[in-house]
């Protein structure tokens, strides 16, 4: 029989490599477990590219120098659960493989059974319906078939059909998948990898009916977003390591190369996460990822309705996004954005309905001409300051339909008022009243209080002409200028003179206005 | 005699349990290794200053040893049970209970969910209570029960949703994670779990929409009522608005108990609720 040797595994492991390259996207494209972020193609080839690298640097004398470059460079590069799964597989090979110059067929199934049941051990809680199951398929019936006494071509893409079979039913052993209308990408991304390879064995081409690869349509938020990998150094077994171990989290994956061990872990708090591992060995490397990112960006449900802010400030900005707006349309300096700032932003939002805050009263007008240049139904709600647009954002029911919407904010705004304080630019004369350029002017609706002392005092004078009925939210926005300690100062001075109503300040860091002021 | 099984999230007085002779299996607090029965190891008192303090508090379901006991206590002297629980979807407690009848063996025993949870399970088992000493049968109040539980409402405000994150029981407010924002949800019971109803920026704002909430669902339902007021480290702000609401309604009773500590951990501090009753004419 043929005896395979170093040059037969480069070249099946680049075919097998490019393969991935070349499906990556398909493989994305179904990925919805454990973590529907869209990223299993990317991640296995970027797992798989790091033992290319590896391969291409050591230049191995023998079967067993390959595999371990396969090894070492997967474990380094290892990402995403299905990376980490293959890198898993190649150590198992590596324990058969090792120091071989050159190898049967009979060698390489059973070291991949060896591989196989690696990568199930490395995986704390081994899920069926995913790669390692694929996996397991293809190496079991390999392994057989060679057992039969069948040629290593006639084995190997035996074993590809078997494997292709469990892969397609791997929505029923995985709800998630079923749900998804999806095969398991990493799965997918395995038979690839086999398939590629199948190149180095036999001219037949690979004539099997093609897996529909449909995008899988899921939205979800993340119980446990960040996904950590850490490498670390210890004398510990993995016994002792994780002895402690009870954070919150999904797919723990421990893997061991000689002194160094790497932990791959899904967690909601990655400071506790790095603590532990901290305080039990010395830490090489983290990767930290927020997948909830990734599945917001990846997101493709359109949203029944989507909400434009125009804004002004950091503070502003992060509190508005918080209540749930989709674009932010900066104000600039004068609080004047153009008809195609807001238009742009309107495009952007995946929904046919939209809904507009100007916020401005010289706002509403470049707002509203947007109807007439989108072909989606655009409202535009007359809020004449940001705090309108947060409150009506926070409190409005999302789940109503437009229409009512609408009516539900304006319900919401009435009750709304908002006062502005800021400094004169020059003499006036208001309602009899001589304001004088430098002054401090606190401004409500059509009425404007004045101070030469401070805008604090100005914004209590105003204040305490307004009528507050006890139990009245007062949110306090405060501008770039003011520092949050001399803010704070300025709260507690407010919660004495009104003591029965609730206080709330939060930095808005808007220019030009010292505080915006709501009372509702 | 039927007699009736509660858990310790039951909402209703003290007096009431003991005058109807209402047995209650505690459920359990834990912080750190240790186990603490709810309402008897731990009184509400003293649990609002360990739910300040303690960070790792956070409780279980009661082992399963401790409904066999009671419900072989009750059986052994002849008399038959109706065991109403927490709502299933929230806690395991309903599932214990009924793992122990089947442990037990016997017909004598049955076991409901609440759907429901504080005074608004509380009422339902008032009313099942009252159907018993009406002389209705088992069988009869469990023909009647789904439609018992449609009959109680429970609106709850928070003031922090600290506790609520942590405890991890309310999926709907989950969604809504507001990094800079302080706000005032207004819950109710929804499909059986606390769900959100709407909400309010400000804590008297929320008060206010709280009292507007359940003078509107009394007005609608044009029919006689009862009202439970619930609260932890809240009695002012109860006071204040028990009062106001009193001023407007006429329930035919009410009353005010302090949150049983199982749902202390996941509700935190300032919570308070108000359940409503409606009454068959």
């Amino acid at each position: 029989m043929d005896l395979l040797d170093k040059d037969f595994l480069i070249n099946f492991f680049y075919l097998a490599f490019k393969e991935v390259e070349r499906r990556k996207e398909d493989i994305n494209k179904l990925n919805v477990f454990p973590v529907p972020d869209g990223d299993t193609g990317t991640n296995m080839l970027m797992t798989l590219k790091s033992s290319w690298e590896e391969i291409n640097k050591i230049n191995p004398k023998n079967i067993g120098e390959v595999i371990d470059a396969i090894t070492k460079g997967s474990l380094m590069g290892a990402r995403g659960n299905s990376g980490v799964i293959m890198s898993q597989i190649f150590k198992g090979m590596n324990i058969v493989l090792k120091d071989k110059e050159k190898i049967t067929p009979k060698e390489l199934s059973l070291s991949l059974i060896e591989g196989v049941s690696k990568a199930y051990k490395a995986v704390i809680k081994p899920v069926e319906g995913t790669i390692l199951t694929v996996s397991k398929s293809f190496a079991k019936s390999f392994y057989e078939e060679i057992k039969k006494g069948k040629s290593f071509e006639e084995s190997y893409f035996n074993a590809l059909k078997e494997a292709r079979e469990t892969l397609k039913k791997t929505p029923e052993m995985l709800s998630i998948l079923k749900e998804a209308g999806v095969v398991d990408a990493g799965g997918l991304g395995f038979l690839a990898f086999m398939e590629g390879g199948f190149k180095a064995i036999s001219k037949r081409e690979v004539e099997m009916e093609k897996i529909e690869t449909k995008e899988a349509k899921l939205y979800q938020k993340l119980e446990f977003p960040y996904d950590v990998v850490i490498l670390l150094k210890t004398n510990l077994d993995e016994e002792n390591l994780m002895k402690d171990f009870n954070l919150n989290g999904d797919s723990l994956i421990i893997g061991k190369e000689e002194n160094l061990i790497k932990v791959h872990f899904h967690t909601d708090n990655y400071l506790k996460l790095i603590d532990y591992f901290e305080k039990k060995s010395s830490l090489i490397k983290i990767t930290i990822e927020n997948m909830q990112y990734e599945v917001d960006m990846l997101s493709l449900k359109e949203k029944e309705v989507g909400f434009v802010s125009v804004s002004r400030g950091e503070g502003f900005n992060k509190i508005l996004k918080d209540a749930g707006v989709d674009e932010i349309v900066d104000g600039g300096q004068t609080f004047n954005p153009s008809t195609k700032d807001i238009l742009d932003a309107i495009e952007r939002i995946n929904s046919k309905n939209i809904i507009v805050f100007p916020n401005n009263k010289n706002v509403i007008f470049s707002a509203l001409q947007t109807k007439e240049l989108t072909e989606k139904r655009v409202e535009v709600i007359p809020t004449k300051s940001i705090p309108e647009c947060i409150s009506s954002l926070t409190m409005i029911n999302k789940n109503s339909p437009v229409d009512e919407m609408v009516k539900e904010i304006e319900n919401i705004i009435k009750n709304i008022r908002t006062i502005e304080v800021t400094k004169s630019i020059r003499d006036t004369k208001f309602n009899g009243t001589l304001i004088k350029k430098g002054d401090y002017i606190a401004i409500y609706n059509d009425r404007i209080y004045n101070s030469n002392d401070s805008p604090e005092d100005a914004a209590i004078i105003s204040l305490k002409n307004l009528e507050i009925e006890d139990g009245t939210l007062i949110t306090i926005y405060y501008g770039e200028e003011i520092e949050e300690e001399r803010a704070k100062e300025f709260k507690e001075k407010i919660e004495k003179i009104f003591p029965n109503c609730d206080i709330e300040i939060y930095s808005g860091g808007q220019p030009l206005y010292f505080y915006i002021i709501s009372l509702e | 005699m039927t007699k009736i099984v509660v858990d310790s999230s039951c909402d209703l007085p003290d007096e009431y349990f003991k005058e109807k002779d209402i047995k209650i299996i505690p459920l359990y607090l834990k912080i750190g290794d240790k186990f603490y029965k709810d309402g008897v190891d731990i009184k509400s008192e003293e649990f609002v200053e360990l739910l300040k303090k303690e960070k790792n508090l956070s409780t279980s379901q009661p082992p399963l040893p401790d409904f066999i006991n009671t419900y072989k206590e009750i059986i052994e002297k002849g008399d038959d049970i109706i065991s109403i629980h927490i709502t299933g979807r929230g806690s395991g407690t309903y599932n214990s209970a009924k793992m122990a009848k089947e442990e037990i063996n016997t017909d004598k025993i049955d076991v409901l969910d609440s759907e429901n949870i504080s005074a608004g399970y509380g009422f339902i088992v008032k009313k099942v209570c009252e159907l018993i000493e009406k002389g209705l049968s088992r069988k009869e109040i469990i023909s009647k029960f789904d439609q018992i539980i449609t009959k109680v409402q429970l609106f709850f405000t928070l003031n922090t949703l600290q506790y609520v994150y942590k405890g991890g029981r309310v999926n709907d407010v989950k969604g809504l994670i507001l990094n800079v924002l302080d706000i005032k949800p207004i819950l109710h019971m929804k499909e059986c779990l606390p769900r959100i109803y709407k909400i309010i920026r400000g804590r008297n704002n929320s008060l206010k929409e709280l009292s507007r909430i359940v003078i509107d669902k009394i007005k609608e339902s044009e029919r006689n009522f009862e009202l439970g007021f619930i609260h932890l480290d809240a009695k002012k702000e109860l006071e204040e608005l028990k009062n106001n609401l009193l001023s407007k309604l006429q329930p035919k009773y009410h009353f005010t108990k302090i949150v049983g500590s199982a749902l202390g951990v996941h509700a935190g501090p300032g919570a308070l609720g108000v359940a409503i009753n409606y009454l068959e004419d």
